[in-house]
């Protein structure tokens, strides 16, 4: 089970429903819709991908089939390991 | 709240003009 968890130290802010992520020794910008700015906040801590399936699951609790989630999840992930914002935890 | 899928918006890297 791979667990992820962000890079290093990040500025973000909100904006109207979008988050924007600095990174400040890459000088890099990264821009997140809302669901994924709540999987990002989460990722402070260490996750996989079925933690992160399981709490968006609970915060949108009846609109959704698990398996769904799961694989925008994975995806979501690969695009942070692309862009350089999450890395594995060995 | 209304699921979507989570997303990367977009990427860029700052370029700085000295």
């Amino acid at each position: 089970m791979t667990q992820y968890i962000q890079k290093a130290k990040f500025e973000k802010t909100e904006l109207d429903g979008e988050w924007i992520i600095l990174n400040t020794e890459d000088f890099t910008v990264t821009k997140l819709n809302e669901v994924g700015g709540l999987c990002w906040a989460l990722l402070n801590e260490i996750q996989t991908v079925e933690t992160l399936t399981q709490s968006l699951l609970e915060k949108f609790s009846s609109q959704n089939n698990m398996e769904q989630v799961k694989r925008d999840i994975e995806e979501f992930l690969s695009q942070l390991v692309h862009c350089g914002l999450i890395q594995h935890v060995d | 709240k209304i699921y979507s899928p989570p997303m990367v918006l977009s990427h860029q890297t700052i370029q700085f003009e000295t």
